[in-house]
């Protein structure tokens, strides 16, 4: 028999989306949330008035130094939010931070901040010595400054939605109203495979029911949808699907389900444009570009740095 | 002087101290407005200014063309990028030094623009129009009327450029701005070779506007007609004996212009009625001797008719034609050409064995003989109302006429018809500012150069023109010349124009070298200019200028002339 051909529609230069739907950890087994009706395709859809705020973050790596015997990690992250109303697309000025760090064993670097150059300012991370390690530090800073842009953002704007490119696992627990986070990819699966079978029968469109699953010590409720895709081809399986999940209690997981088809599938991106459509969203992938552009030129850094090492080379 | 920057000197692009990018910030800024910098290089302070020549917006933050959709349905922000790029028109000191990225810029107004255009350096300042930001431009009469240049030339296409219309304009302007400061003594002849569109220059527009007056008064020029025309028109065709009328719609104030037989013998007019002089080597020769016959013919003979002592046969089977001496009298223009191919050609009724006059023939081939009856024969019916035997010459005089403003119909006559009368005015204006007869100014308006001075071939007509074009300006004779194509006339012609001005333009036509003075963007601009709107180059300004000119305050076809019903005007309708 001729095997079934299926198309991964991300660039393979970029990690796939699609790992094990249907292989649950047996931590993390979910439970259909029984309010929300049969286990069955759901395509009702809800619009969402207000403003809305997609927040996204971007890391990079600008070197890797040496203080005397110590390897140390200097990293740039840039956050910001793009906000869309009726009519209209915008940046939220006071959302956008660029942020500097010198991640380095405890003790290796005597100051709170190390300036190689003006306006390259980089402020001190402590943190255990691999180097695996100091970057798990530094991605952990970028996480913690997107959920505190969210939390911002929802005490500027007190009736958005505000959703986070990425799971919510670092949001704090007195800020779940009003917050999504969406996951492009599928490391991890929730659903047993009788479960996961709906999946394979969702339309473009349409939804899972709400499942829950625990985290840690949190719970969480999320379900699967799938993003439209033109032209409509044999493709993998979680090629066009997005996990959304929320922190918040059940009542307000029911009432954003209907929400989440209201706003993402139309936000779908194309291939054409974007290596990882349909799932990296229109105005984030928008967002970053632009946080690209924020986070300032790395050939340039980089100069900056070695002018500077060579200046203070003893 | 408000001083608000508009944008900045742009960092992504060039800036160089010839050309530079702004981005724009705040408010609207559109080609044709000047603004200045400023920057400080280490206490050189250098002032640049402007000229905006190309403005464009780009979506900022897009990828791809279909981007500009995501941006429309609002699902993508983007920033719009509004800029513009400035020709330097200037610089204070002038220090070469680029302008730095991000240093302010400024609209130029009141002082600044002037300094822009070089305003403040101009002693004449001649208005010939507005700026788009409403501000009048000028032109340095010195580069108008002779002093350090001279002459107009404008091009465009016919009916659309409105060429005639801003050549008179300018005359108005030159006229009643009291800038030209003999302007008393200016005497102007323009030809009408459309309609009879220039019949009502003396008449109020009625169809000029309030906002159309407001526009003449910020100008410092008065939205009245010219104030002393006189309308010249050629006789009319057919006629009994006697009464010599105008062919004009116009009922009064217009007089018919003809020559006498004997003042265009004597002032040696023959070459204007050939036009193809270059097509036969000798024909040139053989014209200018018979040129010259002519004068010798005339001299001392009153007029208007010819007589002749050395035509034996006459013209046949007509009664009266000899005087009481026996001369033969020659009475039209069709009698001098028997007699010249008499004399030329020999009698008829000597059949083949005829000979010519030795002294008319000036021992040219009878192929060349033949060939100048032939062309003066075709003449007969085009200038035989022109030059006649029956009355005395009645041709434009503008030097010694008191009106300021002498308009010539030609539109009626054949093309060999204008090139005479032209031709003929023109030598005899030229002739009498030569002389240093006439003190004043002459200003001559002639649409359709490329007709009278083409590139190729020569004519004595040519050589007139080019004669203005060249000494011209010394003498005080400036052309106001216009031409659909200018790359159709006489490079010297054009070349001598130190005023250029150009309404629209074909697109062929704008690609020429002869229109390389302009700058791409004025050039892709001619191709769409509408009427009202022409780009203006002048020798002591770097860039050219767009401006727009008034409605005529002037009727322009009888419908607008405003109906004088004054006493005055009724009494002298009746003749009382």
């Amino acid at each position: 028999m001729k095997p079934r051909l299926r198309l991964e529609v991300w660039s393979p230069d970029h990690a796939a989306p699609e790992a094990s739907l249907a292989q649950p950890l047996p931590e993390l087994q979910a439970e259909p949330v029984a309010a929300d009706g049969p286990w069955a395709p759901k395509r009702e859809a809800a619009p969402w008035t207000g403003p809305l705020f997609f927040v996204d973050g971007r890391f990079r790596t600008d070197a890797l130094i040496f203080l005397d015997d110590a390897p140390a990690l200097l990293a740039s992250v840039a956050v910001g939010a793009v906000g869309l109303e009726p009519g209209r697309a915008f940046y939220e000025e006071a959302a956008f931070a660029v942020r500097r760090f010198l991640v380095a064993p405890p003790g290796a670097w005597p100051e709170p901040v190390f300036s190689p150059a003006p306006g390259l300012d980089y402020e001190l991370v402590e943190a255990g010595g691999e180097p695996e390690a100091l970057r798990a530090a530094a991605m952990e800073r970028r996480g913690a400054l997107e959920m505190g842009l969210g939390d911002g953002l929802r005490a500027r704007h007190p009736g958005a939605l505000v959703l986070h490119d990425g799971p919510l696992h670092r949001l704090p627990a007195a800020a779940t109203a009003g917050r999504l986070g969406f996951a492009k990819t599928h490391h991890r699966g929730y659903l047993n495979a009788e479960q996961a079978a709906l999946l394979g029968e969702l339309a473009a469109g349409e939804r899972s029911p709400v499942f829950t699953f625990t985290r840690g010590e949190r719970r969480f409720y999320s379900w699967y949808l799938r993003l439209p895709l033109e032209p409509e081809r044999p493709y993998a399986a979680a090629a066009t699907l997005l996990r959304v999940e929320t922190a918040a209690p059940e009542a307000e997981a029911l009432r954003l389900a209907p929400v989440s088809l209201g706003v993402l599938p139309r936000l779908a991106s194309r291939p054409f444009r974007d290596p990882r459509a349909p799932q990296n969203l229109v105005p984030v992938g928008a967002l970053e570009r632009e946080l690209g552009r924020r986070l300032g030129s790395a050939g340039l850094i980089r100069r900056r740095l070695l002018e500077h090492i060579r200046r203070e080379a003893v | 002087m408000k001083k608000e920057a508009i944008g900045v000197v742009l960092g992504s692009r060039e800036a160089t101290p010839l050309e530079f990018w702004i981005g724009i910030q705040d408010g609207l800024v559109r080609l044709d407005d000047v603004v200045w910098v400023e920057a400080d290089h280490g206490g050189l302070v250098v002032r640049y200014y402007g000229m905006v020549d190309r403005v464009h917006k780009v979506l900022e933050g897009t990828q791809f063309d279909s981007d500009t959709f995501l941006a429309a349905g609002h699902l993508i922000p983007t920033n719009t990028a509004y800029v513009a790029h400035v020709t330097v028109t200037r610089l204070e000191p002038e220090e070469y030094l680029p302008p730095d990225p991000g240093s302010p810029v400024y609209l130029a107004r009141g002082d600044s623009l002037d300094a822009a255009l070089y305003y403040d350096r101009m002693k004449q300042k001649l208005p010939v129009g507005f700026m788009r930001n409403g501000e009048p431009a000028f032109v340095n009469l010195a580069f108008l009327d002779g002093r350090q240049g001279g002459h107009v030339n404008i091009s465009g296409i016919s009916g659309v450029a409105a060429k005639t219309s801003y050549a008179l304009f300018l005359l108005h302007s030159l006229y009643t701005s009291g800038v030209l400061e003999d302007a008393a003594s200016a005497k102007t002849l323009i030809f009408n070779v459309k309609g009879q569109d220039l019949f009502y220059l003396d008449r109020p527009n009625r169809e000029l506007a309030p906002e159309e007056r407001e526009r003449y008064a910020a100008m410092g020029l008065a939205a009245e007609p010219f104030a002393s025309v006189a309308f010249f028109a050629p006789p009319r065709l057919a006629q009994g004996q006697g009464h010599i009328t105008p062919s004009s719609h116009r009922a009064e104030g217009v007089r018919a212009y003809h020559w006498s037989l004997v003042d265009f013998c004597r002032d040696g007019l023959l070459p204007f009625l050939f036009s193809d002089r270059g097509a036969m080597s000798n024909l040139g020769f053989l014209i200018d001797h018979v040129t010259a016959r002519l004068a010798a013919l005339a001299h001392g003979q009153e007029g208007p008719e010819l007589y002749v002592d050395d035509w034996p046969e006459g013209p046949t089977a007509e009664a009266g034609v000899f005087d009481s001496l026996g001369r033969v009298k020659i009475d039209s223009f069709g009698r001098l050409v028997d007699y010249l191919e008499f004399q030329l050609l020999g009698a008829e009724s000597e059949g083949e064995a005829a000979s010519g006059n030795q002294r008319w023939t000036a021992r040219q081939h009878t192929g060349t003989l033949q060939a100048f009856v032939r062309r003066l024969r075709a003449a007969a019916r085009n200038v035989g109302h022109l030059i006649r035997g029956d009355a005395p010459s009645n041709a434009p005089d503008p030097l010694g006429s008191s009106a300021q403003i002498n308009v010539v119909d030609l539109h009626n006559l054949s093309p060999q018809a204008q090139m005479f009368v032209v031709g003929s005015l023109l030598r005899r204006v030229f002739g009498a500012k030569e002389s240093g007869r006439h003190r004043g100014k002459v200003f001559v308006v002639l649409d359709e150069l490329n007709k009278y001075a083409p590139r190729e071939g020569e004519s004595p007509i040519k050589d007139i023109l080019l004669d203005i074009a060249e000494r011209g300006r010394s003498l005080g004779v400036i052309l106001i010349g216009a031409q659909q194509t200018a790359s159709e006339v006489e490079r010297r012609v054009v070349g001598n124009a130190a005023v250029r001005v150009v309404g629209r333009l074909d697109a062929a036509e704008a690609e020429r070298p002869e229109y390389r003075y302009l700058p791409g963007a004025f050039r892709d601009r001619a191709l769409i200019l509408p009427q009202g709107t022409m780009i203006l180059h002048q020798p002591e300004v770097p860039v050219p200028v767009a401006v727009q000119f008034p409605y005529p305050a002037w009727a322009t076809k009888a419908s607008e002339a405003a109906q004088d019903v004054s006493d005055e005007a009724l009494k002298d309708e009746l003749g009382l």
